[in-house]
């Protein structure tokens, strides 16, 4: 059995002489190593396009393979093409699961019990009903074109985020802003922490309602500098 | 350019390593043009920069030595062969040193080179079929055992999907290529 660190120390040049030779030899007949061998090829240029090699095989695949600009080009084109796609499918995850937030928020206010004027039992305290939640899963959905629209009740106080990012996307902190359509900073929370949870990484933040009005907000996600996505929520202040 | 070369394949040599690879004549041949493409891969793994050349010519010389009554042994085609090509590679190394200097490729890409580039490859994913498209980029942006479960998925091996994706790798590679000559 060849296995993938064989096969990219023999193209790397790292392999012993005399088991280099026996590949070698094995592949001009066996059609299976052929195509095992030309795919770990491809794979080590991708590697390389990604960042993904020590130095020391970096510098051993330089030697071995800066004659072949033509393939190292298009690794690196590929390598481009996903980190744009991953990007453009943040933005777009995002956009969707507010969407789905926003649904579940309003369908929840909606089924919600009314109260009724001639109970005669208290009202429950405020802090009870001041706190309104808007959950946002990065990568659970595909995209939409829908704006999200956020009913937000003139009794809460605090509109809570709960906001689900790529387990990949692990940063030591994390800020979240809400920018008015004009482009003022609404609210802006930084040096969030995320937690990992059975798989899922999300970030907590309390937005005072009190910073939104009626109107268009942009919502964006940083891990550091980096951006993780962002969306437009439509709110509306409701009674 | 050696003399080898210059002569070029000799029919009855040529019929001779045919029937050394199989009895059938149409297999022999599809057996020779796979041998031919391995040959040929194998002679760039060592940085021959004119290994198709390198792998007629490596052909040549195997078929020569056989009708000249060489033998080889049963199981050790792939030792004779390989044997041969490393000698042709050296004397072509010996032939002609290739200037390096001109083909390399700078360590980093400009910005609108690879913008370019990004156009083009966009353009040649949207020309593939969307279900070999889809399957090309879910293969490379995996790792081993999502591979494994692409090609449980598909129904088909995994030796089978690497040659189904190495060949739309190709296919792709050569598009993008046309595409940024043609700017």
């Amino acid at each position: 059995m060849m296995t993938d660190p064989v096969l990219r120390a023999y193209f790397l040049g790292r392999l012993p002489e005399e088991e280099a030779r026996r590949i070698e030899e094995r592949v001009l007949e066996d059609a299976g190593l052929f195509t095992t061998m030309r795919s770990a090829e491809n794979d080590l240029f991708d590697d390389y396009a990604r960042h993904r090699l020590t130095p020391d095989e970096e510098s051993a695949f330089l030697e071995r393979y800066r004659n072949e600009s033509e393939r190292i080009r298009f690794a690196r084109t590929l390598a481009a093409r996903k980190d744009n796609v991953v990007r453009f499918r943040r933005r777009m995850t995002l956009a969707a699961a507010a969407v789905i937030g926003a649904v579940v928020l309003s369908a929840l206010f909606i089924m919600q019990p009314r109260p009724d004027v001639s109970d005669v039992l208290p009202r429950p305290p405020v802090s009870v009903s001041a706190v309104q939640t808007l959950e946002i899963t990065l990568g659970a959905s595909r995209s939409t074109d829908a704006t999200p629209s956020l009913a937000l009740r003139n009794d809460v106080s605090t509109l809570h985020l709960r906001i689900h990012l790529d387990p990949d996307d692990r940063f030591d902190n994390y800020t979240v802003e809400l920018r008015s359509a004009a482009g003022a900073t609404a609210w802006r929370a930084a040096g969030l922490a995320a937690i990992m949870r059975e798989g899922d990484l999300s970030l907590s933040a309390s937005v005072p309602a009190s910073a939104l009005g009626n109107g268009t907000y942009e919502l964006s996600v940083h891990g550091e500098d980096e951006p993780l996505g962002f969306t437009t929520l439509e709110v509306r202040r409701t009674d | 350019m050696s003399s080898e070369s210059n002569r070029g394949p000799n029919p009855d040599a040529f019929e001779v390593l045919l029937r050394s690879l199989d009895p059938d004549r149409e297999l022999a041949g599809h057996l020779y043009e796979e041998l031919r493409e391995r040959v040929e891969e194998l002679l760039r793994w060592w940085g021959s920069p004119n290994s198709r050349d390198l792998a007629d010519r490596t052909l040549d010389r195997v078929a020569r030595k056989l009708s000249e009554g060489a033998e080889i042994r049963p199981g050790s085609m792939g030792a004779y062969v390989r044997g041969v090509a490393r000698m042709i590679f050296y004397e072509s190394r010996r032939e002609h040193i290739e200037p390096l200097g001109n083909r390399d490729l700078p360590l980093s890409q400009p910005d609108e080179s690879m913008e370019a580039s990004l156009r083009c490859l966009d353009r040649c994913l949207d020309a593939l079929p969307a279900e070999d498209r889809g399957l090309l980029l879910r293969y490379y942006d995996s790792g081993a055992a999502e591979r494994l479960r692409i090609a449980a998925d598909i129904n088909i091996s995994i030796v089978a999907l690497r040659l189904r994706t190495l060949r739309l790798r190709a296919r792709l590679e050569q598009c993008v290529t046309s595409c940024l000559e043609a700017q």
